[in-house]
């Protein structure tokens, strides 16, 4: 979330009655969620029940919970927001992430039948050695520290805001604070407990969007046309309003605007269902039929968000007025929040408090069942890829679930720490780039291990690391990087490459890399 | 010697597949190419005040998820 655009949102948001209602119905459901994901610890400590839960979940709730894993924190925030300031370009990044679920849903009987806990398991189906899991380990690591960073930073803004304090000491004391809570609750629990904040997440963020639906809907008559109309007439340029382009760095030419949105695009597509987190939610499942008829489920689920986030944000448009929301926040990030105060009746009404406070809860489950997903996915490989690998022998189960509950603690506490530093600057583009390195990684390597019999391991390290080391280093060579007001170093000027999305170069990289990396190592073996 | 049904299950399933992806894929990179080259074209007006731009969303979602339950059925009735 980006800090300054909450910060300039928060007198706005939040009235002194509103304030109080909040903190005490905030600190009911903070207790709450986390003692649910205490209780949620698993009974035996084997380590496929830790890594697994107990035994798998019904067809429906896994297909909650897979969702729920789909539609973090970032991207209920970021679409809703998108959608208001940018219309169509958020509509579009809707429809993108809905699609992912599709490209899962074609890889998801391969992922669970050759899979096991992590991304180093379902890589090693091609060729089991220690390098292969160190690879799949570091690529996992690197998305998950990333996306825990982005999460543990996003929660300390919103915390602060909702309890109406400012500036950047308090936001790293609550990021600290509440992400400690998150990362132990996450560490103990397991995927049971993850399970059970998923699909109390979803049953939060169901309920308060459709509530938030309805009472936007109300206020037009329930006419659709007159939301789409007054979304459109709020923006700046309502010409443009229904057409791409909208979302475009100030600037930027055609080519590079149009390069961008379909870069974009391609990224989520391609970059959501080859996360590490999705890798192991597939594997909660109970074989491959299943884990297909779990994702076929999660697409009809996520459909239905993914058209209360359109209405949502052109609500937000409508009601909270486009043009004022990119005034102070050109990303839209505070569109959501925006839209449920003025729904609650304003900033000071105390009535409409608790649904803002609704509203609240559900971003904050987003994020603590999405930390929650990370931190589990990380600690996996690195007790389970890295450790095991290590010590050379199969560990025992309890030393196993400890080593894991330790390396969620030291990954967690990792990425707190690097969340804290950066509290305060601009790391929209962290998402974008873990999506990225999904996709430039885990794609190409699975396509290569499932469709040609002559990939090698050479070839997959080359895929896993020539992957990763493309998409950080064209991302750390973008705009979004440094040289622009909106860059995260904008004094800096190492922005030769002219795209803020990395996909366009380093998918394509990926596949190169794994196909001149098999030829190679055939060629050295001979 | 191959197993014929198997054969055929193999095709079907091949099929199906090929049809997932057709579909969906043509339609989403066809959107995602011309609302690139022709932003213009997605602000027409189908009726009312929904646009080329609400429509094919709209369209694409519903195609997927009617796609996909046909994709997996598919995949258990040749299981069954």
């Amino acid at each position: 979330m980006t800090t300054m655009a909450l910060e300039a949102a928060a007198p706005v948001l939040i009235g002194h009655g509103t304030s109080q209602v909040l903190t005490i119905g905030f600190c009911m459901f903070l207790v709450g969620a986390l003692f649910l994901s205490l209780m949620a610890d698993p009974e035996r400590d084997l380590v496929s029940a830790y890594y697994r839960g107990e035994r798998p979940l019904g067809t429906l709730r896994n297909a909650f919970a897979l969702s729920s894993e789909c539609i973090p924190a970032g991207t209920i925030i970021g679409t809703t927001g998108t959608i208001a300031v940018s219309g169509y370009d958020g509509l579009f990044v809707t429809l993108s992430l809905l699609l992912s679920l599709g490209v899962l849903l074609l890889v998801a009987k391969t992922m669970r039948d050759h899979g096991r806990f992590t991304v180093g398991d379902l890589l090693t189906r091609r060729a089991e050695s220690p390098a292969v899991r160190i690879a799949g380990a570091v690529v996992t690591l690197s998305i998950c520290v990333l996306l825990l960073m982005f999460e543990i930073a996003g929660v300390g803004v919103s915390t602060a805001l909702l309890f109406g304090l400012s500036g950047p000491g308090a936001q790293q004391v609550l990021s600290l604070m509440i992400g400690s809570l998150i990362i132990c609750a996450s560490a103990l629990g397991g995927m049971r407990s993850a399970n059970a904040l998923h699909i109390f997440k979803a049953v939060v963020l169901a309920a308060a969007s459709l509530l938030t639906v309805a009472l936007v809907l109300h206020d037009f008559h329930w006419s659709a046309d007159a939301v789409i109309s007054a979304a459109r007439r709020s923006s700046s340029f309502p010409d443009r309003f229904l057409g791409q382009g909208m979302s475009a760095v100030p600037g930027a030419s055609a080519t590079t605007a149009g390069l961008d949105f379909i870069g974009l695009q391609l990224t989520i597509v391609l970059g959501v269902a080859f996360m590490p987190h999705i890798v192991m939610r597939i594997n909660t499942t109970a074989d491959g039929p299943s884990a297909q008829r779990v994702v076929r489920h999660a697409i009809t689920i996520t459909a239905a968000f993914c058209l209360l986030a359109a209405i949502m944000g052109l609500g937000a448009a409508a009601i909270a007025g486009s043009r004022t929301i990119a005034t102070t926040d050109p990303g839209g990030t505070s569109a959501l929040l925006r839209l449920a105060s003025h729904l609650a009746g304003g900033a000071s009404t105390g009535g409409g408090a608790w649904f803002f406070v609704l509203v609240a809860c559900a971003v904050f489950a987003a994020v603590l069942a999405a930390s929650a997903s990370f931190t589990l996915s990380a600690a996996a490989s690195v007790a389970h890829d890295l450790r095991s690998r290590r010590k050379r022998t199969r560990p025992d189960e309890g030393t196993g679930v400890v080593a894991a509950r330790w390396a969620g603690v030291g990954v967690g506490s990792l990425s707190m720490v690097l969340a804290v530093a950066v509290q305060g600057w601009n790391i929209q583009f962290l998402t974008t780039l873990a999506m990225a390195i999904a996709a430039s990684t885990v794609l190409p390597a699975l396509i290569y291990s499932t469709f040609w019999t002559g990939y090698t391991r050479g070839g997959l390290l080359w895929t896993l690391y020539g992957g990763l080391a493309c998409a950080v280093v064209l991302q750390l060579s973008s705009p979004a990087f440094s040289g622009t007001a909106f860059a995260l170093f904008p004094r800096w000027h190492v922005n030769w490459y002219p795209l803020q999305t990395v996909t366009l170069i380093s998918i394509p990289a990926g596949f190169l890399l794994g196909w001149a990396g098999s030829l190679v190592s055939r060629a050295s073996d001979r | 010697m191959p197993n014929p049904l198997t054969r055929r299950q193999r095709s079907g399933r091949a099929s199906s597949t090929a049809r997932f992806i057709l579909l969906n894929g043509c339609l989403f990179l066809g959107g995602l190419t011309l609302s690139a080259l022709n932003p213009p074209w997605l602000r027409s007006q189908i009726f009312g005040e929904i646009t080329v731009s609400l429509a094919l969303p709209l369209v694409q979602g519903t195609l997927l998820v009617w796609t996909a339950v046909r994709y997996d059925n598919s995949g258990s009735e040749k299981a069954d």
